[in-house]
């Protein structure tokens, strides 16, 4: 069974170890501008969100991709960018809803999460548990769409 | 059922992959006036700068037709459809009947006013075969004048200037991008461009004659000055192809109108693309968004409908992403504002980060962006705020910092739902 990256925000404390340990895997430095993952923090809210890519179901990224670098890796379902074929255009960027494909300008390519090949880092570095990588089983995907529905009901709200 | 698909590129090859995924058996033939099989024509003006291999250029296999059971008729046209008896005629005098019909001939480019236009070595940017040209020409040549600020135009000088030319670009208007941009963005959207090496932007200024003897030698300018060139490159927008569409009682404006399943006025016949007209969520109203994403979606809708599923277009937000040697420009929907929009424009720390980002609202509603730099990284956010077509009051200030991560819009419309653990 697939498996997927579980964010529970509450217990994130933002002490970006996940993006220390992200660039020093990808990059090779510790350099939370080279991670692929990144905390957002809000001190004053007391609100930290560690946001990386999502792995869509139908991603925008690979439909707007106009030289077709990205694609879903066949082993861990992870949306991959094939660094051949990327040319740095951006067009992942302008249509990622969730800013998670960063453009790395010493390559001139972008760059994302890709799971670590089936080991994400993030994870095994969290010391908060607030990253998970579990399957892909109905508890799993449920507490995703929990997220997400509290998140769609907050903006219906903002509708009115 | 028979699908004939006028068209190989991202809106016919998507609407291919659509409809063989709800119809397995039915009978499918792509017809395309080019001879190759579907590649990127955004990775032309790469190719001609020698930065991307030729076999990089194709986005598929070579038996990716035969794979999907589906007949290639390339090499030819549709030069005339008879709904009636539901026939395309083509330009090698195939005759093709059909119970669903594609328009995704896309479009061409429009050849300007300009005496000499027709000489040797004025060339268009549009097919591989008109970037095999170019690169051919720019072998033996030193000197490009290339006409027009628009994307093509600016994409095609950078293939030239990769090649090793010297590059005059000629625009019209006083400022690049001019169709995507509005007037306030032209000074930081001309330091992308500026201090290129080789690289001569000439705004305010039109190419009046071509001239040459027997081939494009020169090209006289409006403001009196000539500039000796071994090509010219032509990128002054384009035209859908509609001639076919001609006498066929397919509804057609700037483009080809279609409903918000694809579909054209006439039952049976869909269209995707660059020729359609389809809904844009920003502008309010259906309009001819000539570009890569929108051509995928359309393509999709369109071959699920055509196929027998019901799927509706749900529209789209004009999206452009322009690189230039690692400089970037994006731009998002309406970004010429209206009477009644409200802009709000944001420099980045520092005058000479080059960061900028220019919003435009209307009411509470986000409907467009130019964004520069790192604000680029923001602009898939923006995207989405403007497709959901909702409020953005309550998140409005924080956009307005700057801070327009998706972690701040979650914040500020679930965050505050979250119990914060007291210290």
């Amino acid at each position: 069974m697939e498996k997927v990256l579980l964010v529970e925000h509450e217990k994130c404390t933002a002490c970006r170890i996940c993006e220390l340990v992200c660039s020093a895997k990808h990059a090779g430095s510790f350099n939370p501008a080279k991670a692929r993952i990144t905390v957002a923090t809000f001190l004053e809210d007391n609100f930290f969100f560690p946001l990386t890519c999502q792995h869509c179901e139908e991603p925008l990224c690979q439909d707007v991709c106009p030289t077709g670098a990205i694609s879903r890796h066949p082993e861990t379902a992870a949306v991959v960018i094939d660094d051949a074929k990327c040319i740095g255009c951006r067009m992942c960027q302008a249509a990622c809803p969730f800013g998670a494909i960063a453009y790395s300008p010493s390559e001139d390519k972008v760059v994302k999460c890709d799971l670590c090949g089936g080991e994400p880092e993030c994870v095994l570095f969290c010391p908060w548990d607030a990253i998970k990588y579990v399957q892909a089983d109905d508890a799993a995907l449920r507490r995703r769409k929990a997220v997400g529905e509290k998140l769609k009901k907050a903006l219906q709200e903002v509708k009115l | 059922m028979k699908y004939v698909i006028l068209g190989n590129g991202p809106a016919g090859v998507s609407a291919l992959a659509a409809i063989r995924k709800v119809d397995p058996t039915g009978e499918i033939t792509v017809v395309s006036p080019e001879t190759w099989r579907y590649y990127s024509k955004i990775l032309l003006t790469r190719w001609i700068a020698g930065k991307v291999r030729f076999p990089s250029l194709f986005l598929v296999d070579e038996g990716f037709y035969e794979r999907n059971d589906v007949k290639t008729v390339f090499g030819a046209a549709a030069t005339r459809i008879d709904p009636g008896r539901r026939v395309v005629e083509l330009s090698n005098r195939q005759r093709l009947g059909y119970d669903r019909l594609l328009l995704a001939m896309g479009s061409s480019p429009q050849v300007p006013d300009v005496c000499g236009i027709r000489l040797p070595g004025v060339h268009y940017l549009r097919t591989f075969d008109d970037a095999e040209r170019i690169a051919q020409a720019a072998s033996s040549a030193q000197r490009a004048v290339v006409i027009g600020g628009g994307l093509v135009s600016l994409k095609a000088a950078e293939g030239l200037l990769g090649r090793g030319l010297e590059v005059w670009v000629v625009v019209s208007s006083e400022r690049l991008l001019s169709q995507i941009t509005a007037p306030e963005d032209a000074a930081p959207v001309l330091r992308i461009f500026e201090g290129t090496s080789r690289l001569h932007i000439l705004p305010n200024c039109d190419v009046t004659e071509v001239e040459g003897r027997g081939r494009v030698e020169r090209a006289h300018l409006s403001a009196g000055q000539r500039i000796e060139c071994d090509i010219v490159v032509v990128g002054k927008g384009v035209t859908p192809n509609l001639l076919c569409t001609r006498g066929t009682g397919i509804r057609t404006g700037r483009g080809v109108i279609v409903d918000d399943r694809m579909q054209t006025s006439v039952p049976g016949i869909y269209a995707a693309g660059d020729l359609a007209e389809g809904f844009d969520i920003a502008r309010g109203r259906a309009a001819v968004n000539a570009l890569w994403s929108s051509a995928v979606w359309q393509g999709r809708v369109a071959g699920c409908n055509m196929a027998g599923r019901d799927v509706t277009y749900p529209g789209d937000v004009g999206l452009n992403s322009v690189t230039f040697f690692g400089g970037c420009v994006a731009t998002l929907g309406k970004t010429r504002p209206e009477d009644g929009d409200e802009v709000h424009t944001l420099a980045g720390r520092g005058s000479d980060s080059g960061d900028y980002a220019r919003l435009v609202f209307r009411d509470d509603h986000l409907v467009g962006a130019v964004l520069i730099g790192r604000a680029v990284q923001t602009a898939g956010v923006l995207r989405s705020l403007i497709a959901r077509r909702s409020s953005v009051a309550r998140i409005k200030g924080e956009l307005l910092r700057g801070r327009m991560s998706y972690a701040g819009i979650v914040r500020d419309v679930v965050g505050l739902c979250t119990p914060v653990v007291a210290c």
